[in-house]
C-alpha cells in the first residue's frame, strides 16, 4: 500500500505541476493545429463516415393472471399466477436496429428487453437479441440483379414441398393475439379485414421457415431466369453434439417466367444431421421438384412434384414421390372454387416443406433442456388435420368454395385423405379450442398432462391417441383414413351507428379405418373431433372494440383408442342433446370423451396513434368424464398494452 | 459482468432515443463494423479415425462504436458487441459486450487527455506491439484473416490497446529551441482477479505508466526522451512478489531534406532494469537484470516515394527487458493451442501451432502485457522473436523498396545479420542471417487490361547457425514464400489464388524459462517441417474492408516425426466483413 501511495503521490504531484505550468505561464503560446502534429502516444481521432441507423420495434407489455379451480392431480398446490409476459419468450421492448453504409449494405439487430417485474430479488432484465443479425447486399452486374444476405433468422420460403410455412387466412378465430398480431388504425379495422379478405396479418414468421445461414437472391437474370438460395441452419438442424456440428440445410430454386403468365421452377433442397463424429454417421434427405403454374382468365393451376430420399443408420429410403395439385378458378368468379390434390409418400421426408413428417422420428433434434425441444417437434403420430395441411404417407383431395348472400359470406371445405401404407398404431390431433390456454400450463413439454399424451408446441398443443388393433410390427393394423369438413359464416350488420360483425367457425374432423367422404360423429370410427366457435365483435367507438368468444369442441373415441379410468360401468354419452332428449338410449363411450369450452370476452382501445389497450377474460373448462384426470377449469385474464414506435 | 450490462443498458437508454437528433445535430454518430463468418473445417488424416470429420462454427456480429460529443472538443466513445452463434436460435448463442469505452478531449484547448481504452504506442524499446511472425511488409496474402485477427486482438498501428489515462500536450518556443512535447500515461494492463477462492488469494494490480518528451530542436534535429514503468502493486493482491521494470531511452534524430530526397541519421540508447520485490521482507529484491541498448541508422528516401533505403547497427544487451516491447503477440507453448482441431490422431496429440493457425486463428494471440519473456518457437522466428528489442542480439541491418514509376514492380526488401552477444549454455553463439523481399507485379498494365490483375510474391530464409563440438552446434534454416493472384473477372468481382509455403529444417534448442523469465533448461529441436496452405476463392470488394469472401482452403503440416502424425485439414469458408 505504501507503495502505491507513493507511486500516485508522484503522479499526483507532476500532474499537478504540469497543469499549474500550462494554465499560468503565459510565455508561450499554443496553436490549434499544433495539436495534431505533437508527438503523442495515443491515437489520433478521425470522425468518419457515419452510417444511417434508425430504431424502430414495439414495446408491448402483457400482464396475465391465471385462476384455476380445477387442476391436474400433480399440481403444486399453486392455482394463481400472476405473470408479466406469458412465459412464451416475447420481447417486451423490441428494438429494430436497422442501418445502412454507404456502400448500401443493409443491416440489422432486433434487441428484446425484458424485465419480469418480480421485485428486486428476481431482477432478470436481460438485453439480448429476438431472432439474431443479418447484413444485406444487392448488386447489379450485367448478368442481373443479386441479393446477398447472411446471418439470421431470415424468414425464408421456396415451394411447398421444399420450405414453406402455414399462414393464417381464414377459418381461425380472430377473438386471440398473438404477440406478432400487427396493429391497425383502428381497433375495429382488424375484423373489418377479417370479414373482407380473411386475412389476419400475423407476421413475416407464419408462412416462411426460420434459416441461418447465407441467402442469395438474382433476379432480372438472362433468359427470364430468377433464382434464390439459401446454406445454413433450420432450428432442425440443431444438434445435441455442439454448435460445431455439422448440420446444414441448403436448397435453392430456378425459375424461368414464359409468355401467357407460365412459370416453371426446379427445387432443390437437402438437409444433413450429424449424429455420429467419428464414424461421419448422418441423417439425411434431399428433395428434387419441378413445379408449374399457368394461369387463364377463368382459372389457374399449380403443379409441384418432386422426388425425396431419406437416409439414416435407422431408415434408408430410396426416392419416393410426392405431388401438389391446385386447381383455382378466379376470385371474379360466381362461385369460386379450389380443389387441391396431393399425395407425399412415406420416403419422402421434410422438415421445413409445408407438410408434416409422420414417417421417421428420430429426424427430429432432441435438444434443448431434458432433449425436449418441442419447439420444434410438430405432431408425427398420424395426425388428424384440417384442410390445407399435409403430411407425408399420405393422399388427399380437398375442395373449397365460397359464396355472399348480401352481407353474409360463407366458405366451406370438404376433404378426404388416407395414409398410403400403415403405419404408427396411433392418432394426434390438437384442439381447436383452449389450444393456447393449455400450451401454457406447460410450455413446450412432451407428453405431459395426467396420462402423458399431450404435448405443448409454440401457442398450441396436441394430444396422441393410442390403438389398440395393432399388427406384429406394431403398427395400426390398417391404414387410416380421414374426412374434414369446415364451415365459415360471416356476417356484418349495424346496431344503431355501431358496426358489429359475427364470425362462425365449425370444424369437423375424423379419423376412421375406411373411406367416408364426409366426416362421421359416432363410434364407427376411431376418433371424431368437432369444434364451433364464434366470435361476435361490435365497433364501440372509433377508438374501442367489444369482442366476445364461445367455443366449443367435443373429440369421442371408440374401443379401439385408449379406454378411460372411469369406473362408472354405464360409460359417458357423446352426444349431449340428445342424451338430455332421450337419456336412456343414449349412445355412450368409454373411450376418449372430452368436452372444451371457453367463453371469452374483450375490448380492444386505442390509446393513441400506434399504441394499442387489448383486454381479454376467458373462462375455459376441458373435461373428459372417461378419462377422469382430465378436468381443468379456470380463467385467463390478459392485458396487453402495445405500443409501435 | 453486471456492471456492464447496467452500463450497456444505460447507455443504449441515454443514447437510442437521441439517435434521430443525432442525425442533425451531429453530437451522437456511429460507425463500426459488422460480420458474418462461417467456416467448415474437414480432416482429411487417414490415421486419425477418432477426431471428427467435420466441424463447423461461424458467428455474426455488429461492432457499434458510438462517438458522443457532447461539445467539440470532448468525445465519449462506446463500442457495444452483438455477437450471435451460427447455429443458434431464438435468442441463445448471443452475446452484447462492451467492447470499449472511452473519453477524450482536449482541456482548453491546450491539454490532450484520453481516459479507458487506450491504444498506445511510444518507442520501438519501450511500448510497442511487434507484428506476429509470418508477417512482413503489410501483406495482402491472406488479407481476410489478417484484418479479423487484428481488429479481435485490437492490433492497430502497432500499439498495445491498454485502459488507463493517457495526456499529452507540448510548448511551442520562438527561441533555442522550437518545441517541447509531453506524453504521459498510466495504464492497468491486468487487474487484481482472484485465483483460488477457497484459498482467498488474487493476483496483484499490474499497471504500466510512462511519459515521453520530444522537442524538436530545430530544422533538423529531434531529440526525444520516453520513460516506461512496468509495476505490479503487491498491496492489491495476496501474492508474495511483484515486479519492477523501467526502462529508459533517448534519442536524437537527424533529418535532412533536399530537393528530391530526404536523408535521417537516427541515434537512441536505452536501458532497463527489473527486479522483483517480496512483500513479507522488507526492501527486498531478487533476480535484479539490468541491460542497456543502442541503435544506430541512415536513412535515404527519395520524395516521389520511388526509392528508399536504410541502414543500420543495433546492440540489445542479454539483460535488457522491456515488457511493454518484447511482449509477443503469439506464446508458443503447449498450452496455447489452435481453436479448431486443437487435439488431433488417435493419441490424441495436442496440435501445434501451424502456418494455418498463425494466419487464421485470432483466438492464439495474445492481448496482455508480458513481464517475463514469452516462449517462441524458433522456427518461425528465430533471430527476432522479440522484434527490435530482442534481448542478446548485435549486428546490422538494411531494409529498402522500390517503386517503379510506371507502377508496374514495388520491391521490398529487408536483410540482417544478427549474432548472440554472449551464448546460451555455451560460449558459442548464434548467428543469424535473414534475408526477405517481397514484389507487387502489375500485371494490368504489362497486359494493357481494363480490370485489375495482380501478383505477389514474397519470400523469406532465415539461417541460424551456431558452431561447436556435437551438443552446441546448431543449423537451422527456415524458408517461407508466399504467392498471390488476383484477377478482377467482373466490375469489383476477384477470383483470388493464394499459396504459402514455409519449411524448416535442421536443429536448434528451444529456451526453457521458469517464472522469473531465466532459462533454466534447453529442449533439443531436430526438425524437418513443412506447412502449406492453399486458397483460391472469390472476393467482391465494395472497398477497402468492405467486402464478400468465399475461400476453399486446403492447408498441411508435415512433421516428418513419427511421434507426430502429419497433418491435413481443408477449409470452406464465407465472410461479409462491412465498415459502418
Amino acid at each position: 500500500m505504501k507503495d502505491f501511495n507513493i507511486f500516485i503521490s508522484k503522479y499526483f504531484i507532476t500532474l499537478s505541476l504540469t497543469l499549474f505550468t500550462i494554465s499560468t505561464c503565459k510565455i508561450y503560446g499554443q496553436e490549434n493545429e499544433s495539436l495534431n502534429q505533437i508527438f503523442t502516444s495515443n491515437i489520433k481521432n478521425i470522425k468518419s463516415n457515419s452510417s444511417s441507423i434508425s430504431f424502430a420495434g414495439s414495446y408491448r407489455f402483457l400482464g396475465f393472471v391465471r385462476n384455476q379451480t380445477e387442476v391436474f392431480p400433480n399440481n403444486s398446490g399453486k392455482t394463481l399466477v400472476l405473470l408479466s409476459g406469458d412465459n412464451f419468450r416475447e420481447p417486451m421492448l423490441l428494438l429494430k436496429l436497422k442501418g445502412l453504409t454507404k456502400d448500401k449494405i443493409s443491416f440489422g439487430a432486433d434487441f428484446m428487453l425484458n424485465s419480469t417485474y418480480k421485485g428486486p430479488e428476481n431482477v432478470n432484465n436481460q438485453l439480448t437479441l429476438e431472432l439474431g443479425l443479418n447484413l444485406r447486399s444487392s448488386f447489379t452486374t450485367s448478368f442481373g440483379k443479386f441479393n446477398v444476405s447472411s446471418g439470421g433468422v431470415n424468414w425464408y420460403r421456396q415451394s411447398r414441398l421444399t420450405v414453406w410455412g402455414n399462414r393464417s387466412f381464414n377459418r381461425e378465430s380472430i377473438y386471440h393475439r398473438r404477440p406478432q398480431t400487427r396493429l391497425t388504425s383502428t381497433p375495429h379495422l382488424r375484423y373489418e379485414n377479417y370479414y373482407n379478405d380473411g386475412l389476419i396479418d400475423e407476421g413475416v414468421r407464419y408462412g416462411n421457415r426460420a434459416f441461418q445461414g447465407i441467402f442469395i437472391n438474382g433476379q432480372n437474370l438472362p433468359k427470364g431466369f430468377s433464382l434464390k438460395g439459401v446454406i445454413g441452419k433450420t432450428p432442425f438442424n440443431r444438434s445435441i453434439l455442439d454448435s460445431l456440428s455439422n448440420n446444414y440445410t441448403g436448397c435453392f430454386r430456378v425459375s424461368k417466367k414464359f409468355k401467357n403468365n407460365f412459370n416453371f421452377s426446379y427445387n432443390y433442397l437437402n438437409s444433413t444431421n450429424l449424429i455420429d463424429t467419428v464414424n461421419n454417421e448422418f441423417r439425411g434427405y434431399s428433395i428434387n421438384t419441378l413445379e408449374f403454374s399457368k394461369k387463364w382468365n377463368l382459372f389457374s393451376i399449380n403443379l409441384e412434384a418432386g422426388l425425396g430420399n431419406y437416409y439414416s443408420p435407422e431408415n434408408n429410403f430410396n426416392n419416393g414421390e410426392a405431388l401438389i395439385l391446385n386447381i383455382s378458378s378466379s376470385k371474379k368468379a360466381k362461385y369460386p372454387i379450389d380443389i387441391q390434390a396431393y399425395r407425399i409418400s412415406s420416403e419422402f421426408v421434410n422438415l421445413t416443406g409445408n407438410f408434416l413428417n409422420t414417417s421417421v422420428l428420430e429426424i427430429f433434434p432432441n435438444t434443448g433442456s431434458n432433449n425436449r425441444a418441442t419447439t420444434i417437434r410438430p405432431q408425427f403420430n398420424s395426425p388428424m388435420v384440417g384442410l390445407g395441411i399435409h403430411t407425408n404417407n399420405r393422399q388427399g383431395i380437398s375442395v373449397n368454395t365460397q359464396h355472399s348472400f348480401g352481407k353474409l359470406k360463407i366458405n366451406a371445405g370438404i376433404g378426404i385423405s388416407s395414409e398410403i401404407d400403415t403405419s404408427i398404431s396411433s392418432i394426434s390431433y390438437r384442439y381447436n379450442v383452449n389450444a393456447q390456454t393449455l400450451s401454457r400450463l406447460y410450455l413446450f413439454a412432451r407428453d405431459w398432462g395426467p396420462y402423458n399424451v399431450l404435448n405443448s408446441t409454440y401457442r398450441n398443443i396436441f394430444e396422441n391417441v393410442s390403438i389398440s388393433d395393432t399388427n406384429i410390427n406394431g403398427l395400426a393394423n390398417f391404414k387410416k383414413y380421414f374426412a374434414n369438413f369446415e364451415f365459415q359464416a360471416k356476417y356484418s350488420g349495424n346496431l344503431g351507428s355501431k358496426k358489429f360483425y359475427i364470425f362462425f367457425l365449425s370444424r369437423f374432423n375424423s379419423c376412421s379405418r375406411s373411406l367416408h367422404y364426409f366426416p362421421k360423429y359416432n363410434l364407427d370410427v376411431l376418433i371424431s373431433q368437432i369444434s364451433n366457435q364464434i366470435d361476435f365483435n361490435l365497433e364501440v367507438s372509433n377508438n374501442a372494440s367489444l369482442i366476445l368468444n364461445f367455443g366449443m369442441e367435443r373429440i369421442i373415441g371408440n374401443h379401439i383408442t385408449d379406454l378411460g379410468d372411469n369406473t362408472d360401468s354405464s360409460g359417458s354419452p357423446i352426444n349431449m342433446i340428445l342424451n338430455r332428449l332421450n337419456p336412456t338410449n343414449s349412445i355412450v363411450n368409454f373411450a376418449r370423451n372430452q368436452r372444451n369450452r371457453l367463453i371469452g370476452m374483450g375490448l380492444d382501445y386505442k390509446i393513441g396513434k400506434d399504441a394499442m389497450i387489448f383486454f381479454r377474460h376467458n373462462l375455459y373448462s376441458y373435461h373428459d368424464p372417461n378419462f377422469v384426470l382430465n378436468n381443468l377449469k379456470g380463467s385467463e385474464t390478459m392485458l396487453e398494452l402495445k405500443i409501435l414506435f | 459482468m453486471k456492471k456492464y450490462r447496467s452500463l450497456l443498458l444505460l447507455v443504449l437508454y441515454i443514447v437510442l432515443p437521441n439517435l434521430y437528433f443525432s442525425q442533425k445535430s451531429d453530437k451522437i454518430w456511429i460507425d463500426g463494423l459488422g460480420r458474418s463468418f462461417f467456416s467448415s473445417d474437414a480432416q482429411i488424416n487417414e490415421e486419425d479415425t477418432i477426431s471428427a470429420s467435420n466441424i463447423s462454427s461461424g458467428y455474426n456480429l455488429i461492432d457499434l462504436n458510438t462517438h458522443i460529443n457532447p461539445f467539440e472538443t470532448i468525445e465519449i466513445f462506446g463500442q457495444v458487441r452483438i455477437k450471435n452463434e451460427f447455429g443458434s436460435f431464438f435468442g441463445s448463442g448471443t452475446q452484447i459486450d462492451i467492447r470499449q469505452l472511452r473519453a477524450s478531449g482536449i482541456i482548453k484547448n491546450k491539454v490532450k487527455f484520453s481516459v479507458g481504452d487506450l491504444f498506445l504506442k511510444q518507442n520501438k524499446f519501450t511500448l510497442y506491439n511487434y507484428d506476429e511472425e509470418l508477417n512482413f511488409f503489410e501483406n495482402n496474402y491472406n488479407s481476410s484473416y489478417k484484418e479479423i485477427v487484428d481488429y479481435e486482438n485490437f492490433y492497430f498501428e502497432n500499439r498495445w490497446r491498454l485502459q488507463g489515462i493517457q495526456t499529452n500536450f507540448s510548448y511551442k518556443f520562438d527561441r533555442f529551441i522550437r518545441t517541447l512535447e509531453f506524453d504521459l500515461f498510466t495504464t492497468r494492463p491486468r487487474g487484481s482477479s482472484q485465483i483460488n477462492s477457497g484459498l482467498n488469494t488474487s493476483i496483484s494490480d499490474m499497471l504500466i505508466s510512462g511519459g515521453s518528451m520530444v522537442s524538436k530542436l530545430n530544422k533538423s534535429f529531434t531529440a526525444e526522451l520516453n520513460y516506461v514503468l512496468l509495476k505490479e502493486l503487491p498491496a492489491t493482491g495476496t501474492v508474495e512478489r511483484a515486479i519492477r521494470n523501467p526502462v529508459y531511452q533517448m534519442g536524437i534524430n537527424y533529418n535532412n531534406k533536399s530537393e528530391n530526397s530526404i536523408i535521417n541519421h537516427k541515434l537512441q540508447a536505452g536501458f532497463s532494469e527489473r527486479n522483483w520485490s517480496y512483500k513479507s521482507v522488507d526492501d527486498s529484491t531478487s533476480e535484479l537484470n539490468k541491460g542497456m541498448f543502442a541503435e544506430f541508422s541512415s536513412s535515404y528516401f527519395k520524395i516521389d516515394s520511388t526509392f528508399s533505403l536504410n541502414l543500420g547497427y543495433r546492440y540489445v544487451d542479454p539483460n535488457f527487458r522491456s515488457s511493454g516491447a518484447q511482449t509477443r503477440r503469439i506464446e508458443m507453448n503447449e498450452t496455447n493451442v489452435g481453436s479448431i482441431y486443437s487435439l488431433y490422431s488417435n493419441d490424441y496429440l495436442v496440435r501445434p501451432i501451424s502456418v494455418f493457425d498463425i494466419v487464421t486463428d485470432p483466438n492464439i494471440y495474445n492481448q496482455n502485457i508480458s513481464g517475463t519473456l514469452m516462449s517462441f518457437d524458433p522456427i518461425f522466428s528465430n533471430a527476432l522473436p522479440y522484434g527490435d528489442a530482442t534481448p542478446n542480439r548485435q549486428g546490422i541491418f538494411l531494409d529498402g523498396k522500390y517503386n517503379s514509376k510506371n507502377k508496374i514492380l514495388n520491391i521490398n526488401f529487408k536483410t540482417s545479420y544478427f549474432n548472440e552477444v554472449i551464448g546460451q549454455g555455451t560460449t558459442q553463439k548464434r548467428n543469424f542471417f535473414t534475408i526477405l523481399q517481397s514484389s507487387d507485379i502489375n500485371l494490368k498494365e504489362i497486359f494493357n487490361h481494363t480490370k485489375e490483375f495482380d501478383l505477389s510474391f514474397s519470400t523469406m530464409n532465415q539461417i541460424t547457425s551456431r558452431e561447436g563440438d556435437s551438443i552446441e552446434r546448431v543449423n537451422l534454416n527456415s524458408q517461407h514464400f508466399n504467392l498471390l493472384i488476383e484477377k478482377e473477372i467482373l466490375s469489383k468481382l476477384f477470383l483470388q489464388l493464394s499459396l504459402k509455403r514455409f519449411e524448416s529444417k535442421g536443429n536448434e534448442y528451444i529456451n526453457k524459462r521458469n517464472e522469473y523469465g531465466e532459462i533454466f533448461t534447453f529442449q533439443s529441436l531436430n526438425i524437418i517441417r513443412v506447412d502449406n496452405l492453399y486458397c483460391y476463392g472469390i472476393k467482391y470488394k465494395y472497398r477497402e474492408n468492405v467486402y464478400i469472401n468465399l475461400q476453399y482452403n486446403l492447408w498441411n503440416s508435415n512433421f516428418n516425426n513419427s511421434n507426430y502424425p502429419d497433418l491435413n485439414f481443408q477449409r470452406f469458408l464465407f465472410i461479409f466483413s462491412i465498415k459502418l
